[in-house]
Protein backbone atom coordinates (compact mmCIF):
# COMPACT_ATOMS: atom_id res chain seq x y z
CA UNK A 1 0.00 0.00 0.00
CA UNK A 2 1.43 3.33 -1.00
CA UNK A 3 1.77 6.04 1.57
CA UNK A 4 -0.74 8.87 1.18
CA UNK A 5 0.93 12.16 0.32
CA UNK A 6 -0.50 15.30 1.81
CA UNK A 7 -1.33 17.93 -0.81
CA UNK A 8 -1.87 21.50 0.24
CA UNK A 9 -3.52 23.82 -2.22
CA UNK A 10 -2.43 27.43 -2.27
CA UNK A 11 -4.55 29.79 -4.33
CA UNK A 12 -2.63 32.77 -5.62
CA UNK A 13 -5.75 34.73 -6.53
CA UNK A 14 -5.22 37.31 -3.82
CA UNK A 15 -1.59 37.67 -4.79
CA UNK A 16 -2.49 38.21 -8.43
CA UNK A 17 -4.96 40.89 -7.42
CA UNK A 18 -2.42 42.78 -5.37
CA UNK A 19 -0.96 45.85 -6.92
CA UNK A 20 2.61 45.29 -7.94
CA UNK A 21 3.43 42.51 -5.50
CA UNK A 22 6.68 40.80 -6.41
CA UNK A 23 6.08 37.16 -7.29
CA UNK A 24 9.27 36.17 -5.51
CA UNK A 25 8.08 37.79 -2.30
CA UNK A 26 4.66 36.28 -2.76
CA UNK A 27 6.13 32.81 -3.13
CA UNK A 28 8.31 33.37 -0.09
CA UNK A 29 5.39 34.59 2.02
CA UNK A 30 2.68 32.17 0.94
CA UNK A 31 4.63 29.01 0.17
CA UNK A 32 8.32 28.83 1.03
CA UNK A 33 8.22 29.96 4.64
CA UNK A 34 5.62 27.34 5.58
CA UNK A 35 6.86 24.52 3.36
CA UNK A 36 7.70 21.23 5.04
CA UNK A 37 9.54 18.23 3.56
CA UNK A 38 7.24 15.48 2.33
CA UNK A 39 4.31 17.78 1.69
CA UNK A 40 3.19 18.43 -1.86
CA UNK A 41 1.96 21.92 -2.56
CA UNK A 42 -0.29 22.79 -5.45
CA UNK A 43 -0.12 26.46 -6.28
CA UNK A 44 -2.97 27.55 -8.48
CA UNK A 45 -3.25 30.79 -10.40
CA UNK A 46 -5.08 32.30 -13.31
CA UNK A 47 -2.44 33.85 -15.45
CA UNK A 48 0.27 32.21 -17.48
CA UNK A 49 2.86 34.83 -16.57
CA UNK A 50 2.65 34.01 -12.87
CA UNK A 51 2.56 30.29 -13.67
CA UNK A 52 5.84 30.45 -15.57
CA UNK A 53 7.49 32.66 -12.97
CA UNK A 54 6.50 30.45 -10.03
CA UNK A 55 8.19 27.43 -11.61
CA UNK A 56 11.46 29.32 -11.96
CA UNK A 57 11.27 30.88 -8.51
CA UNK A 58 10.42 27.55 -6.89
CA UNK A 59 13.42 25.82 -8.47
CA UNK A 60 15.66 28.66 -7.34
CA UNK A 61 14.35 28.25 -3.79
CA UNK A 62 15.07 24.56 -3.65
CA UNK A 63 11.75 23.05 -4.65
CA UNK A 64 11.21 20.21 -7.05
CA UNK A 65 8.51 20.74 -9.67
CA UNK A 66 6.38 17.61 -9.83
CA UNK A 67 3.90 18.79 -12.41
CA UNK A 68 2.75 21.99 -14.01
CA UNK A 69 -0.06 22.67 -16.41
CA UNK A 70 -3.48 24.11 -17.02
CA UNK A 71 -6.90 22.77 -16.03
CA UNK A 72 -9.12 24.19 -18.73
CA UNK A 73 -12.36 23.24 -17.01
CA UNK A 74 -11.44 25.27 -13.92
CA UNK A 75 -9.71 28.03 -15.85
CA UNK A 76 -6.58 27.72 -13.70
CA UNK A 77 -2.90 27.04 -14.09
CA UNK A 78 -1.24 24.87 -11.47
CA UNK A 79 2.23 24.00 -10.25
CA UNK A 80 2.70 20.96 -8.03
CA UNK A 81 5.90 21.12 -6.06
CA UNK A 82 7.66 19.82 -3.02
CA UNK A 83 10.81 20.69 -1.13
CA UNK A 84 13.71 18.95 -2.83
CA UNK A 85 15.55 16.66 -0.45
CA UNK B 1 9.43 51.00 -41.13
CA UNK B 2 7.19 48.98 -43.39
CA UNK B 3 3.43 49.00 -43.02
CA UNK B 4 3.11 52.28 -41.13
CA UNK B 5 2.09 52.89 -37.56
CA UNK B 6 -0.78 50.54 -36.72
CA UNK B 7 -2.13 52.52 -33.75
CA UNK B 8 -1.90 52.42 -29.98
CA UNK B 9 -2.83 48.75 -29.60
CA UNK B 10 -1.26 45.86 -31.48
CA UNK B 11 -2.18 42.20 -31.38
CA UNK B 12 0.15 39.29 -30.82
CA UNK B 13 -0.41 38.29 -34.44
CA UNK B 14 0.70 41.74 -35.61
CA UNK B 15 3.80 41.56 -33.45
CA UNK B 16 4.73 38.11 -34.77
CA UNK B 17 4.55 39.45 -38.30
CA UNK B 18 6.62 42.52 -37.52
CA UNK B 19 9.12 41.23 -34.98
CA UNK B 20 12.65 42.09 -36.03
CA UNK B 21 11.64 44.51 -38.76
CA UNK B 22 13.71 47.67 -38.98
CA UNK B 23 12.27 50.47 -36.89
CA UNK B 24 10.16 48.17 -34.70
CA UNK B 25 11.52 47.96 -31.15
CA UNK B 26 9.92 45.76 -28.54
CA UNK B 27 10.37 46.62 -24.88
CA UNK B 28 9.23 44.64 -21.86
CA UNK B 29 8.37 46.90 -18.92
CA UNK B 30 8.45 45.09 -15.60
CA UNK B 31 7.89 45.90 -11.99
CA UNK B 32 9.67 42.68 -11.14
CA UNK B 33 12.10 41.77 -13.95
CA UNK B 34 13.63 38.87 -12.01
CA UNK B 35 10.40 36.92 -12.17
CA UNK B 36 9.42 38.13 -15.62
CA UNK B 37 11.98 39.36 -18.19
CA UNK B 38 14.79 37.19 -16.84
CA UNK B 39 12.55 34.13 -16.70
CA UNK B 40 11.91 34.59 -20.40
CA UNK B 41 10.91 37.38 -22.76
CA UNK B 42 9.88 37.90 -26.36
CA UNK B 43 12.96 37.33 -28.54
CA UNK B 44 14.69 40.62 -29.17
CA UNK B 45 12.79 42.52 -26.49
CA UNK B 46 14.68 45.10 -24.48
CA UNK B 47 13.96 45.75 -20.80
CA UNK B 48 12.70 48.76 -18.92
CA UNK B 49 12.83 48.18 -15.17
CA UNK B 50 9.95 50.37 -13.98
CA UNK B 51 11.41 51.14 -10.56
CA UNK B 52 14.94 51.89 -11.73
CA UNK B 53 14.39 53.32 -15.18
CA UNK B 54 11.15 55.31 -15.13
CA UNK B 55 11.37 56.81 -11.67
CA UNK B 56 13.51 59.69 -10.57
CA UNK B 57 15.60 59.58 -7.41
CA UNK B 58 15.82 60.86 -4.75
CA UNK B 59 12.68 62.90 -5.47
CA UNK B 60 9.40 61.11 -6.01
CA UNK B 61 8.70 61.78 -9.65
CA UNK B 62 8.87 60.21 -13.06
CA UNK B 63 12.13 60.65 -14.94
CA UNK B 64 12.62 64.08 -16.45
CA UNK B 65 13.12 64.67 -20.21
CA UNK B 66 16.89 64.33 -19.87
CA UNK B 67 16.46 61.05 -18.01
CA UNK B 68 14.11 59.82 -20.72
CA UNK B 69 16.65 60.76 -23.38
CA UNK B 70 19.37 58.87 -21.54
CA UNK B 71 17.13 55.83 -21.26
CA UNK B 72 16.18 55.88 -24.94
CA UNK B 73 19.81 56.35 -25.99
CA UNK B 74 20.97 53.47 -23.82
CA UNK B 75 18.30 51.23 -25.34
CA UNK B 76 19.22 52.34 -28.85
CA UNK B 77 15.76 53.78 -29.52
CA UNK B 78 15.57 56.47 -32.21
CA UNK B 79 12.90 59.16 -32.34
CA UNK B 80 11.29 57.57 -35.37
CA UNK B 81 11.20 54.01 -34.03
CA UNK B 82 7.87 52.33 -33.43
CA UNK B 83 8.08 51.08 -29.86
CA UNK B 84 5.88 48.18 -28.78
CA UNK B 85 5.50 47.86 -25.02
CA UNK B 86 4.32 44.93 -22.97
CA UNK B 87 5.05 43.70 -19.48
CA UNK B 88 4.23 41.96 -16.25
CA UNK B 89 1.20 42.53 -14.02
CA UNK B 90 -1.30 42.71 -16.86
CA UNK B 91 0.58 45.44 -18.70
CA UNK B 92 0.11 47.93 -15.83
CA UNK B 93 3.69 49.11 -15.91
CA UNK B 94 3.84 48.94 -19.69
CA UNK B 95 0.80 51.23 -19.75
CA UNK B 96 2.60 53.56 -17.34
CA UNK B 97 5.60 53.56 -19.67
CA UNK B 98 3.30 54.22 -22.62
CA UNK B 99 1.93 57.27 -20.78
CA UNK B 100 5.50 58.50 -20.17
CA UNK B 101 6.42 57.96 -23.85
CA UNK B 102 3.42 60.04 -24.90
CA UNK B 103 4.25 62.81 -22.46
CA UNK B 104 7.74 63.00 -23.87
CA UNK B 105 6.43 63.24 -27.39
CA UNK B 106 7.12 59.73 -28.67
CA UNK B 107 3.96 59.13 -30.65
CA UNK B 108 4.84 55.92 -32.44
CA UNK B 109 4.26 53.70 -29.45
CA UNK B 110 1.87 50.79 -28.98
CA UNK B 111 0.81 48.43 -26.25
CA UNK B 112 0.75 44.70 -26.93
CA UNK B 113 -2.80 43.51 -26.29
CA UNK B 114 -2.69 40.79 -23.64
CA UNK B 115 0.96 41.42 -22.75
CA UNK B 116 3.14 38.73 -21.23
CA UNK B 117 0.20 36.75 -19.97
CA UNK B 118 -1.31 36.08 -23.37
CA UNK B 119 2.05 35.59 -25.11
CA UNK B 120 2.93 32.86 -22.61
CA UNK B 121 -0.57 31.37 -22.57
CA UNK B 122 -0.40 30.93 -26.35
CA UNK B 123 2.92 29.13 -26.02
CA UNK B 124 4.81 31.71 -28.05
CA UNK B 125 8.62 31.60 -27.99
CA UNK B 126 10.52 33.05 -25.07
CA UNK B 127 14.21 33.60 -24.59
CA UNK B 128 16.54 34.48 -21.74
CA UNK B 129 19.01 36.05 -24.13
CA UNK B 130 19.37 39.76 -23.52
CA UNK B 131 19.76 41.55 -26.85
CA UNK B 132 22.88 43.60 -27.34
CA UNK B 133 22.31 47.22 -28.21
CA UNK B 134 24.81 47.96 -30.93
CA UNK B 135 25.28 51.63 -30.23
CA UNK B 136 23.59 54.37 -28.28
CA UNK B 137 21.04 56.35 -30.26
CA UNK B 138 20.82 60.10 -30.75
CA UNK B 139 17.40 60.34 -29.15
CA UNK B 140 16.11 63.83 -28.39
CA UNK B 141 12.97 64.80 -26.51
CA UNK B 142 11.51 67.44 -28.79
CA UNK B 143 8.26 68.11 -26.97
CA UNK B 144 6.81 67.58 -23.53
CA UNK B 145 3.06 67.20 -23.28
CA UNK B 146 1.83 67.58 -19.73
CA UNK B 147 -1.86 67.50 -20.66
CA UNK B 148 -1.88 63.86 -19.65
CA UNK B 149 -0.72 64.40 -16.09
CA UNK B 150 -2.53 65.79 -13.04
CA UNK B 151 -0.82 66.91 -9.87
CA UNK B 152 -2.27 67.10 -6.37
CA UNK B 153 -3.11 70.78 -6.75
CA UNK B 154 -4.98 70.10 -10.00
CA UNK B 155 -7.16 67.54 -8.28
CA UNK B 156 -7.83 69.85 -5.33
CA UNK B 157 -8.92 72.60 -7.70
CA UNK B 158 -11.24 70.27 -9.59
CA UNK B 159 -13.01 68.78 -6.59
CA UNK B 160 -16.78 69.09 -7.04
CA UNK B 161 -16.37 70.57 -10.53
CA UNK B 162 -19.38 69.14 -12.42
CA UNK B 163 -17.33 68.97 -15.62
CA UNK B 164 -14.70 66.77 -14.05
CA UNK B 165 -14.99 63.09 -13.18
CA UNK B 166 -12.49 61.44 -10.87
CA UNK B 167 -12.04 57.73 -11.48
CA UNK B 168 -10.58 55.54 -8.75
CA UNK B 169 -9.40 52.32 -10.39
CA UNK B 170 -8.29 50.52 -7.22
CA UNK B 171 -10.09 47.54 -5.75
CA UNK B 172 -13.41 48.14 -3.95
CA UNK B 173 -11.66 47.33 -0.65
CA UNK B 174 -9.14 50.10 -1.20
CA UNK B 175 -11.85 52.49 -2.38
CA UNK B 176 -14.00 51.87 0.68
CA UNK B 177 -11.02 52.41 2.94
CA UNK B 178 -10.75 48.88 4.31
CA UNK B 179 -7.13 48.55 3.18
CA UNK B 180 -4.55 51.09 2.10
CA UNK B 181 -1.83 48.85 0.66
CA UNK B 182 -0.64 45.27 1.08
CA UNK B 183 1.31 44.88 4.33
CA UNK B 184 4.38 43.83 2.34
CA UNK B 185 4.57 47.33 0.86
CA UNK B 186 5.17 49.70 3.75
CA UNK B 187 6.43 52.39 1.35
CA UNK B 188 3.09 52.44 -0.38
CA UNK B 189 1.00 52.70 2.77
CA UNK B 190 -1.17 55.69 3.49
CA UNK B 191 -2.09 57.21 6.80
CA UNK B 192 -5.74 57.14 5.84
CA UNK B 193 -7.93 54.81 3.80
CA UNK B 194 -10.80 55.76 1.54
CA UNK B 195 -11.15 57.73 -1.66
CA UNK B 196 -11.17 61.27 -3.01
CA UNK B 197 -14.68 62.70 -2.52
CA UNK B 198 -16.71 62.43 -5.69
CA UNK B 199 -14.53 59.74 -7.28
CA UNK B 200 -16.32 56.81 -8.87
CA UNK B 201 -14.85 53.35 -8.43
CA UNK B 202 -14.22 51.44 -11.64
CA UNK B 203 -11.49 48.87 -10.91
CA UNK B 204 -8.92 48.58 -13.71
CA UNK B 205 -9.65 44.87 -14.15
CA UNK B 206 -13.19 45.58 -15.33
CA UNK B 207 -11.62 46.70 -18.60
CA UNK B 208 -9.93 43.40 -19.44
CA UNK B 209 -10.90 39.88 -20.40
CA UNK B 210 -9.68 36.74 -18.63
CA UNK B 211 -6.77 36.44 -21.07
CA UNK B 212 -5.54 39.94 -20.30
CA UNK B 213 -6.73 41.53 -23.54
CA UNK B 214 -8.91 44.60 -23.46
CA UNK B 215 -12.66 44.23 -23.75
CA UNK B 216 -14.39 45.40 -26.91
CA UNK B 217 -14.94 49.10 -27.54
CA UNK B 218 -18.69 48.62 -27.04
CA UNK B 219 -18.22 46.88 -23.69
CA UNK B 220 -15.74 49.49 -22.54
CA UNK B 221 -17.97 52.37 -23.57
CA UNK B 222 -20.89 50.85 -21.66
CA UNK B 223 -18.72 50.25 -18.60
CA UNK B 224 -17.51 53.82 -18.28
CA UNK B 225 -20.57 55.68 -19.51
CA UNK B 226 -22.78 53.81 -17.05
CA UNK B 227 -20.75 55.45 -14.27
CA UNK B 228 -20.87 58.93 -15.76
CA UNK B 229 -17.43 58.76 -17.32
CA UNK B 230 -18.28 60.33 -20.66
CA UNK B 231 -16.14 61.94 -23.35
CA UNK B 232 -17.57 65.41 -22.79
CA UNK B 233 -16.04 65.47 -19.28
CA UNK B 234 -12.52 66.02 -18.10
CA UNK B 235 -11.38 62.77 -16.55
CA UNK B 236 -8.74 62.33 -13.85
CA UNK B 237 -7.74 58.76 -13.07
CA UNK B 238 -5.88 57.58 -9.99
CA UNK B 239 -4.95 54.41 -8.09
CA UNK B 240 -2.22 54.02 -5.46
CA UNK B 241 1.04 54.78 -7.25
CA UNK B 242 -0.18 55.49 -10.76
CA UNK B 243 0.37 52.33 -12.78
CA UNK B 244 -3.17 50.94 -12.65
CA UNK B 245 -4.40 54.46 -13.39
CA UNK B 246 -2.18 54.54 -16.48
CA UNK B 247 -3.83 51.29 -17.62
CA UNK B 248 -7.29 52.90 -17.42
CA UNK B 249 -5.93 56.12 -18.95
CA UNK B 250 -4.88 54.02 -21.94
CA UNK B 251 -8.40 52.61 -22.24
CA UNK B 252 -10.12 55.99 -22.05
CA UNK B 253 -7.64 58.01 -24.11
CA UNK B 254 -6.30 55.54 -26.63
CA UNK B 255 -9.05 52.97 -27.09
CA UNK B 256 -12.17 55.07 -26.52
CA UNK B 257 -10.63 58.31 -27.75
CA UNK B 258 -11.73 60.53 -24.86
CA UNK B 259 -10.12 63.93 -25.43
CA UNK B 260 -9.30 65.01 -21.88
CA UNK B 261 -7.91 62.29 -19.66
CA UNK B 262 -5.16 62.72 -17.09
CA UNK B 263 -3.37 60.44 -14.67
CA UNK B 264 -2.97 61.66 -11.12
CA UNK B 265 0.13 59.59 -10.46
CA UNK B 266 0.57 60.91 -6.94
CA UNK B 267 -2.58 58.86 -6.39
CA UNK B 268 -3.59 57.47 -3.03
CA UNK B 269 -0.02 57.20 -1.74
CA UNK B 270 0.00 61.00 -1.91
CA UNK B 271 -3.61 61.92 -1.16
CA UNK B 272 -3.96 59.45 1.70
CA UNK B 273 -0.92 60.90 3.41
CA UNK B 274 -1.68 64.60 3.02
CA UNK B 275 -2.74 66.62 6.04
CA UNK B 276 -6.14 68.24 5.90
CA UNK B 277 -7.43 66.93 2.56
CA UNK B 278 -11.00 65.65 2.34
CA UNK B 279 -11.49 61.88 2.27
CA UNK B 280 -14.57 59.76 1.90
CA UNK B 281 -14.97 56.17 3.03
CA UNK B 282 -17.55 53.56 2.03
CA UNK B 283 -19.23 52.71 -1.24
CA UNK B 284 -20.61 56.11 -2.18
CA UNK B 285 -18.61 58.63 -4.25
Amino acid sequence: MSEEVEVKVIDFRKVEDKCGMSKTEAFQIYVAQFARPGVVYEVIMRDADTWLAIQEIARDMGFEILDAGRREEEGVYYVRLTLAV
Amino acid sequence: MSGGYPGPLVSIEWLEQNLGKPGVKVIEVDYDPQSAYYVGHIPGALLIDWKKDLNKYPERDIIDPEGFERLMRRLGIENDDHVVLYGDFNNWFAAFAYWVFKMYGHDKVSLLNGGRTKWIALGKPLTKEVPKVGRESNYRVVKVDLRYRAFFIDVMRKLRDPNVVLVDVRSPEEYRGEITAPPEYPNEQAQRGGHIPGAVNIPWKNAVNEDGTFKSVEELRRLYESKGVTPDKEIIVYCRIGERAAHTWFVLKEILGYPKVRVYDGSWSEWGNMVGVPIKTGDEP
